[in-house]
């Protein structure tokens, strides 16, 4: 029985990974309609539709945590993640934040296109006329430097990690997290006491498209360093095979970076 | 930070599951201790919300509103 | 072959329902007056923006790009590169199965509240169409891998054939500009945020920066007409492609270009002279990498030992309609004219030469290539015929100055307008006939040979190709139907 294992055709000739089908890219698709027309129903007013769109965030949520799971499973337990797949891993992560890159670049063309040339509507200045702006130096500052200390720590975390130092991975990674939870919270709390809206005019407008976007995306990021900090508890990210966490890291640079423009553009230049 | 010692040294038991997932020609998915009991509750959900999918896209044709 | 025959049914029924949509339309003006709509102008506009939704969200790109994909890229693009597969199937997979959903929200919009004034339907197409752009990007960035990284022993990138290469830089253009110009804001999760967003810029910011209508940039999706094209080329000339780094860098460059001359649209809202002047200049060069392909494959053509069978038909026709597409897109170019011409039929003409002629052309070409069949030759001359007679007629109407998307029209227009509805109609028959010729291939013919094109080169004598079998790119060495994960161990590039 034992030999069976060794028949020439068994072996695979290239480093590649061929994933087993999966249920989950068909049923997430369809968990996303969900939430779509879920959305549609809740904002028009239809019944049930606040329901609808709970369920289906609920579905697309849990339906990408089981995707992960699996991946996860294939990376850690079956050794499916050889070189090549690290290497086309690691690129499609890459370009997946350079498209995320222009989708920013396209909020703050918005930004720019309303700020530079205030219409004659808004009192031709900008801040518009009546808009009393957040002060950059009290929370945006602060935010600002809770964000490049967690970039600090988590890469003193990544480098713990590769020296084989388990503590100081576990550390590292930890502060990271709640610096970023004291981020979105300090924001969180910040949109509560400003005083406009989204329906406010143009600046409510961009103010919350552009800072609300970089908030779901610091979300996104605490969320990818946390699984990271699970797996790094569990074992599973080695000295060097950390693909997942080293993915995070670079997200959430991107974000950090994107925050320095934000502060600049919006909160200093956008406010004075 | 000595709350986090626990975590420092919990027991390593990558081999254990390296075999038990290596072990199966199930589908990934239900390789796992929980797996049934987890895609299970997915599947369940799942219906109730295409179930949910269809009341909405009616309703919302018929454009009957709540009043 | 059953995921085949399942895409091809897909892709068949999507391009009938737009075609329908446009039958609807060519019918309402067939005559001047009120004709089949009974008098409803606002049904009238729902068609128009069904129809351009579904021909170029559903059709083109999907077809090309997105999740169909029967035939070409996913399918196509790791047996070119020699790789076993795509880097990242599952993505695949969800990218296909994102469009139905897509779809479905779609028709929704049209059958909800008579698609009432603009604000349900406004709203709705918002929603739909970041599904089917996460569809596409998350496509490119599976594209970009996949060339980058899984490319088999010996294939550098310069050997890569001009189809992988086409694909790639069209994938980076809408890696690049999905997010941007198509309005899909953040790719994955977004959904509710992007349709406020999108609301905000509509209404506020007064841009058609986000406006999902204009479909992106029509001169990004120029590269997906011609994938096919230079393979099918340089099969039926019995020749080596003319000039095949010439033809990468001249993609290139019209990809580049394609990026900085998005506001062509815009020359009518009251740009100033200096922006104006300099989109002009900027999108009339488009014309000299796009001459180079053009004349590249007219060169491949030269003294070649022609076999007109269908797919070099449909590339002939292509290159003769994506010609006039193209000259009438100089036209066009200049700032000055487009002020006259815009939003009349001159452009409704122009952008269906290069659009529903350039890529649709190309598109069954590439069907018929890879798919070995006889009866398409019917199809082919009842489809050049009709979409000739349909929108030929469409640049007189538009430079006597004729607007689109109205539903009436003075008398003096009506004598162009029938033959153009005449034309459309002839256009349906075609459909219907590609739409028999699916079933027949599927119900009645034969596997083919591996390499069914096979014959002995322009350059080569009867001894030399028998002792020296080879082919020009890896599809034709695997048997057919291709077998699940082409490649058991890797094929070396020489």
């Amino acid at each position: 029985m034992e030999n069976t294992n060794l028949i020439i055709s068994r072996f695979q000739h290239f480093p590649f990974h061929l994933v087993d089908p999966s249920p989950w890219p068909i049923l997430v698709s369809f968990s996303l309609l969900n939430l779509t027309i879920g959305a549609v129903a809740y904002m028009h007013g239809f019944t049930y539709g606040g329901y609808i769109l709970t369920l289906g965030f609920i579905l697309t949520t849990y339906g990408m945590i089981l995707w992960f799971r699996d991946v996860v499973i294939e990376a850690s337990y079956l050794g499916h993640h050889t070189k090549e797949v690290k290497n086309g891993l690691m690129m499609g992560v890459i370009l997946f934040i350079i498209s995320e890159i222009f989708a920013f670049l396209s909020v703050f063309w918005a930004f720019f296109h309303s700020s530079l040339s205030p219409a004659i509507e808004i009192g031709g200045s900008w801040p518009p006329l009546g808009i009393t702006p957040l002060d950059p130096f009290a929370i945006p500052l602060l935010n600002t430097f809770l964000l490049l200390s967690s970039g600090a720590f988590i890469t003193y975390g990544h480098h713990a990690l590769i020296a084989g130092n388990r503590k100081g991975a576990i550390d590292g990674v930890i502060i990271t997290i709640i610096l970023a939870v004291i981020f979105t919270a300090l924001q969180y709390f910040e949109y509560s006491v400003a005083g406009f809206t989204m329906a406010d005019g143009v600046y409510g407008s961009a103010f919350y498209a552009s800072t609300g976007l970089h908030g779901f995306h610091v979300i996104i990021g605490t969320i990818f360093i946390g699984v990271a900090l699970i797996r790094i508890i569990n074992y599973q990210l080695t000295t060097k095979h950390h693909n997942g966490f080293e993915s995070a890291i670079l997200y959430w640079h991107f974000v950090d970076v994107v925050w320095l423009f934000l502060f600049v553009a919006v909160y200093f230049w956008g406010n004075t | 930070m000595g709350i986090l010692t626990p975590l420092y040294n919990l027991p390593n038991n990558v081999l254990e599951k390296q075999r038990m997932y290596q072990n199966t020609h199930k589908p990934i998915m239900l390789r796992g201790p929980r797996s049934n009991l987890y895609v299970g509750a997915y599947t369940a959900l799942f219906i109730t919300g295409m179930l949910g999918t269809a009341f909405a896209a009616t309703s919302l044709v018929r454009g009957k509103k709540t009043e | 072959m059953v995921k085949s025959k399942f895409l091809l049914g897909k892709e068949e029924s999507i391009c009938m329902i737009g075609t329908a949509f446009s039958v609807l339309i060519r019918l309402e003006l067939s005559s001047p007056g009120v004709q089949y709509l009974q008098g409803d102008h606002q049904l009238f506009n729902v068609i128009i923006s069904a129809h351009a939704f579904i021909m170029i969200f559903f059709m083109v790109m999907p077809g090309l790009v997105g999740g169909f994909d029967f035939e070409n890229m996913n399918y196509f693009l790791p047996i070119h590169c020699g790789s076993p597969d795509m880097a990242f199937p599952r993505l695949n997979n969800i990218s296909f199965w994102l469009l139905p959903p897509a779809l479905l929200l779609l028709l929704m919009s049209s059958l909800v509240e008579n698609g009432a004034g603009t604000g349900w339907t406004v709203k709705n197409k918002d929603k739909q169409s970041p599904n089917s752009g996460v569809s596409s990007l998350l496509g490119a960035i599976n594209f970009i891998s996949t060339t980058l990284n899984m490319r088999t022993n010996g294939m550098s990138l310069h050997k890569l054939p001009l189809f992988v290469w086409a694909i790639f830089i069209t994938a980076i253009l809408l890696l690049l500009s999905l997010p941007v110009l198509a309005g899909t804001l953040v790719p994955a999760l977004n959904l509710a945020i992007l349709a406020i967003t999108m609301l905000l810029t509509d209404r506020n910011f007064n841009t058609s920066f986000y406006d999902p209508a204009g479909g992106g940039d029509p001169i990004l999706y120029q590269h997906l007409f011609w994938f096919f094209v230079s393979h099918i080329v340089s099969t039926f000339s019995g020749k080596p492609i003319f000039g095949y780094i010439g033809m990468v860098y001249a993609m290139f460059s019209i990809g580049i270009l394609g990026f900085l001359v998005w506001s062509h649209h815009m020359f009518s809202v009251g740009l100033d002279v200096d922006t104006r002047a300099y989109f002009t200049a900027a999108t009339m060069v488009i014309a000299v990498p796009t001459g180079i392909k053009i004349f590249s494959w007219l060169a491949t053509l030269y003294g070649g030992s022609l076999k007109y069978n269908t797919p070099l038909l449909f590339v002939l026709g292509f290159l003769a309609l994506f010609t006039i597409g193209g000259l009438t897109g100089v036209v066009l170019s200049n700032a000055t004219l487009d002020v006259a011409f815009h939003d009349t039929y001159y452009v409704v003409a122009h952008f269906h030469y290069v659009l529903s002629m350039g890529a649709v052309f190309a598109l069954f070409a590439g069907f018929y290539y890879w798919t070995p069949k006889i009866v398409g030759k019917i199809h082919f001359w009842t489809l050049f015929i009709g979409v000739n007679l349909t929108f030929f007629p469409q640049h007189f109407l538009g430079m006597a100055g004729m607007p689109r998307r109205i539903p009436d029209y003075p008398d003096a227009f009506s004598g162009w307008n029938a033959v153009s509805s005449f034309g459309s109609l002839v256009s349906v028959v075609a459909t219907i006939l590609f739409g028999y010729i699916i079933y027949d291939i599927f119900a009645n013919s034969k596997v083919s040979s591996n390499n069914p094109w096979e014959t002995i080169p322009y350059f080569s004598s009867e001894v030399l190709y028998n002792n020296n079998k080879t082919v020009n790119t890896l599809e034709w060495a695997l048997e057919s139907p291709i077998p699940f994960h082409a490649f058991k161990t890797l094929p070396i590039q020489s």
